[in-house]
């Protein structure tokens, strides 16, 4: 009994000995105290309190309520002078338990104003240089006239009390609306269509060069904003960068066009019979049983002519559209049309691409295939498209998303020749665009306060579909083994991650403060969620916890914290500090091999072990205990090397054959080098230690330490290996898996890695 | 004969978000004792660069593989000339033009400084883009030794100077 508990003692040494010491420092300042400041501390914090409208788990609580707004909407599109003109009724419904005693209408247009203050948001300065466009555009110019004029607002025909506060309109209840009460009410109103192409926008019309005009409208009636339990109305102005709150509920459109338009928008065409001509008609029909290969609908050479035209007269398109946020469409007589169906267990989807002849031939070849492996990939990911289709506009300089539609460019030059980066910046944004369907036309988030819940969850499905197409189509993307995605993988992001400061916000922020907001919006939270997927959380139990997320909230307005919370609550997988890393501070990864150091066992007494016996009273000649020595150091004895443990520290071996069975012996390790890799971690957050070791025989072995080694040392963590082979090599992520920041202090012994420079050098001069 | 308004257009994709458009570009040059030289890789918006160009040299250039190879790394090396300027221990040097290669929103353009062999002190004008854009803000990162420093240069302050002291 003795031997063992001697023995039992003396492998407490050669633990603690490894490592650092803890000694009391002496005390001579007096130390402040402080918060709890640990990096896996819960997020209790920065988190709403959960309540009845939304759990703990991260689900719609028993009371959660959301408002919905119908509208019947009849519009004109005037092809003479590009305005729209129109006539609405409003249908909504409070579904809160709170009394309202006004609505807010958003007034998108407005923000288009001769006065707007959105004009002016921005700093700028005088150029030595100019295009003799830019003068006249900046400071010649009458402004554009733009912004909603708002001839009438109206209940049952009487004028309705109303205050317009830029972009935002404040109906003032005649009686203040209760629960579960509906209010009806109309506006009529009209607005000069902007020219996107001149001054940006995310919709308006493209002229062309025989007076042609290709319109993409949006945005282009009064709409409800959302009235909820986090925000109370989202009446954040609309500045430009923060996009879009809206309420669901069901459309009725009719618009008007000039008679030889092609056009299409959200929802189903109710009188397809009537606007079609006989032959489109089939066309369609045959469409709709095409599951392989898409359909021309309208073709080049029938756009060709038609454009040449210019029909006086007029046609009206109907639209239904049930539980969508928003609407929007597409019309001009340039279309070229083509649609396929893609198969799904409840229902077929269309999936359709409209494109003038300026798109091909690269718009013919891959819109309609991008559109369809979204729809494919993004299902598979969170819940099947639920939308009877999904349309791709091709627009100059676009890329925007409504529910069921969205315009996108990628345009080649006037020979039809196009660079790699015309073409996949075309698959890739029709791929995003159409994903936006899922996130937010669906997982209706609020875009106006956070830009990254729909923007930088698209860009990692985004991530996810873009690989699929690849592997789907590798003669499109050859010679690409797979294809190029611009976003989500770790080593993109470092060098935004990496870099200034002063240019970085958390991805937690309102998208108007943010600097390079395609990178703190789309870039690092589309890499933050892959790498959740691919290291931290493995892909099972990502798949599981983001799908279950996405069916929590279809149909639905989530906030962050029940993606955060959600995330966790079907994983097991804590995540709080990751989120806290990752989306609430600026910080980076940033993780190195501080040292490696070799030791070996005695049973000799050493003076640093001899010393810490002391502090417990204890005698070194009564105590049967086993050493550390490290190589090369004090104590140290060269003929160790290359002897089993057992040889060096015999007190081992007695040991054993005391404690355990010849069969139980022939199973233990008896290993012949001992190391202590000390990691370190100058950048801020806290990422699994993944690592290979190489080994003197040539064989690697990789090794996962659990991100929680960081838990009690921020700054650094030492791990110990027990090996009968030398070690020769550390290599942390040898992968790249983390987006580490800084790669040259990831190696024992230091490499330098081979510089960008020297790698392009070398490479041209062959 | 009449004169186009050409309108170039910012050409930057939407993504959904009017991105913000912001104008900055930036260095990485160290200093390789062994080849005894400054090795410089400058990472520039693609777009803007093709904006400069287009209305400093040739209406009719673009920045991508569409366009002539060779015609435009003389002008990626001409433009360098007059607006990176290299000095090293108060003498301006001439700049080796490597290439360049397409990144999706970047180009990235390789310069080389040869013959170096005591840098005393090392300054660098970067003024790229400043003759388009006022707002256009130029980090360099550079790096002699263990010596790190970096810079953001803008138009009122165009210049990185570091000193290695003894």
């Amino acid at each position: 009994m003795k031997q063992i508990k001697y023995t039992l003692f003396s492998l407490m040494f050669l633990a603690a000995s490894v490592g650092f010491a803890q000694e009391a420092p002496a005390k001579e300042e007096r130390q402040a105290g402080h918060t709890n400041t640990n990096k896996f501390r819960q997020l209790y914090n920065e988190f709403a309190t959960p309540n009845q409208f939304r759990t703990a788990s991260g689900a719609p609580g028993p009371a959660y309520y959301q408002n919905e707004a119908d509208y019947e909407i009849k519009i004109e599109l005037n092809d003479d002078n590009q305005t729209i003109s129109g006539y609405e009724t409003i249908t909504y419904k409070n579904n809160s338990p709170d009394k309202l005693e006004y609505l807010w209408v958003q007034l998108d247009q407005n923000i288009r104003k001769k006065d707007s203050p959105a004009l002016e948001k921005d700093g700028s300065g005088l150029a030595p240089v100019n295009q003799p466009g830019s003068i006249v555009n900046s400071y010649m110019k009458e402004p554009f006239d733009g912004g909603f004029n708002i001839l009438e607002v109206t209940q049952d025909g009487k004028p309705l009390k109303h205050m317009i506060n830029f972009t935002m309109m404040r109906i003032d209840m005649p009686q203040p609306l209760a629960p579960g009460e509906e209010f009806e009410f109309s506006v009529k109103w009209n607005f000069n269509i902007v020219e996107h192409t001149v001054d940006r926008a995310r919709s308006g019309y493209e002229s062309f060069p025989d007076g042609n005009k290709n319109y993409v409208i949006a945005q282009f009636f009064p709409r409800m904003c959302v009235y909820n339990d986090v925000e109370g109305w989202q009446n954040y102005q609309f500045w430009g960068n923060g996009e879009f709150a809206l309420p669901f509920g069901d459309y009725d459109v009719e618009i008007t066009v000039p008679a030889d338009h092609l056009l299409d928008g959200t929802g189903d065409l109710v009188n397809r019979k009537e606007v079609y001509s006989k032959e489109m008609m089939s066309r369609w029909e045959q469409a709709q049983k095409s599951y392989d290969k898409p359909v021309i609908i309208r073709s080049q050479a029938e756009a060709v002519e038609i454009e040449k035209g210019r029909s006086k007269a007029k046609k009206t398109w109907k639209l239904h559209a049930d539980n969508v946020r928003d609407f929007a469409f597409t019309s001009s007589r340039k279309y070229i049309m083509d649609a396929q169906a893609v198969k799904f267990p409840k229902r077929d989807v269309m999936a359709i691409s409209i494109y003038p002849k300026e798109g091909n031939p690269l718009w013919e070849e891959y819109s309609t295939k991008a559109v369809v492996q979204t729809l494919k990939s993004y299902s598979r990911m969170t819940f099947d498209y639920p939308y009877p289709k999904a349309i791709s506009v091709h627009g100059q300089n676009q890329g925007m998303e409504y529910p069921m539609i969205c315009w996108n460019y990628g345009r080649p030059d006037e020979d039809g020749s196009y660079s790699d980066r015309t073409k996949y910046g075309m698959i890739s944004v029709i791929i995003h665009e159409v994903g936006h369907n899922f996130f937010p036309m669906i997982v209706n988030s609020d875009e106006r306060q956070w830009g990254w819940m729909d923007e930088g969850i698209n860009t990692f499905v985004q991530y996810v579909a873009e690989q699929d197409f690849g592997e789907n189509f590798p003669e499109a993307i050859a010679p690409n083994s797979k294809y190029p995605s611009r976003r989500g993988e770790p080593s993109k992001i470092t060098g935004y991650m990496g870099g200034d400061q002063n240019f970085i916000s958390p991805i937690m922020s309102n998208p108007e403060n943010v600097y390079q907001l395609g990178n703190n919006a789309y870039g690092k939270p589309a890499t933050a969620l892959n790498i959740l997927r691919e290291t931290v959380m493995g892909r099972e139990l990502f798949d599981y916890s983001f799908k279950t997320y996405a069916q929590r909230w279809m149909f639905k307005h989530p906030t962050p914290e029940d993606f955060f919370r959600t995330m966790e609550d079907a994983s097991a997988v804590d995540l709080d500090w990751y989120w806290r890393g990752w989306f609430y501070t600026t910080e980076n990864v940033d993780m190195g091999v501080e040292s490696v150091k070799s030791y070996y066992l005695t049973n000799k007494p050493t003076a640093a072990g001899k010393e810490m016996l002391a502090r417990y009273g204890a005698d070194p000649a009564n105590v049967d205990a086993v050493y550390v020595v490290e190589e090369g150091g004090e104590d140290y004895d060269a003929a160790m090397k290359g002897k089993a443990v057992t040889e060096n520290a015999p007190n081992l071996n007695e040991f054993m054959m005391d404690n355990f069975t010849p069969a139980e012996r022939a199973k233990l390790k008896a290993p012949k080098h001992f190391y202590a890799v000390t990691f370190n971690k100058p950048g801020g957050i806290p990422m699994p230690i993944i690592v290979e070791y190489s080994y003197a025989d040539g064989s690697k072995e990789k090794v996962t330490y659990p991100v929680q080694v960081w838990r009690k040392n921020d700054a650094a963590v030492t791990k110990v290996l027990a090996t009968d082979k030398e070690l020769v090599g550390v290599m942390l992520d040898p992968n790249l898996e983390t987006a580490d920041v800084d790669v040259t202090n990831n190696s024992w012994p230091k490499q330098e890695p081979v510089s960008e420079f020297d790698s392009f050098k070398e490479g041209s001069e062959d | 004969m009449k004169k186009l308004l050409v309108l170039i257009l910012v050409a930057l994709p939407l993504m959904a978000a009017s991105a913000h458009k912001y104008y900055f570009s930036v260095t990485q040059a160290d200093y390789d004792v062994k080849s005894k030289s400054l090795k410089i890789v400058t990472r520039v918006f693609y777009d803007d660069l093709e904006k400069v160009f287009q209305e400093r040299y040739d209406k009719s250039i673009k920045v991508d593989k569409t366009y002539d190879q060779e015609k435009l790394n003389a002008f990626i090396q001409k433009y360098f000339n007059s607006k990176f300027i290299v000095s090293i221990n108060g003498k301006e040097q001439k700049l080796s033009y490597i290439g360049h290669k397409d990144e999706v929103d970047y180009v990235v353009c390789f310069v080389e400084v040869k013959n170096i062999t005591n840098p005393q002190s090392i300054e660098i004008e970067n003024t790229l883009l400043m003759d388009m854009f006022p707002d256009q803000k130029n980090v360099i990162h550079l790096q002699v030794g263990n010596t790190k420093k970096s810079y953001l240069l803008n138009k009122e302050n165009d210049k990185a100077m570091l000193k290695l002291s003894e």
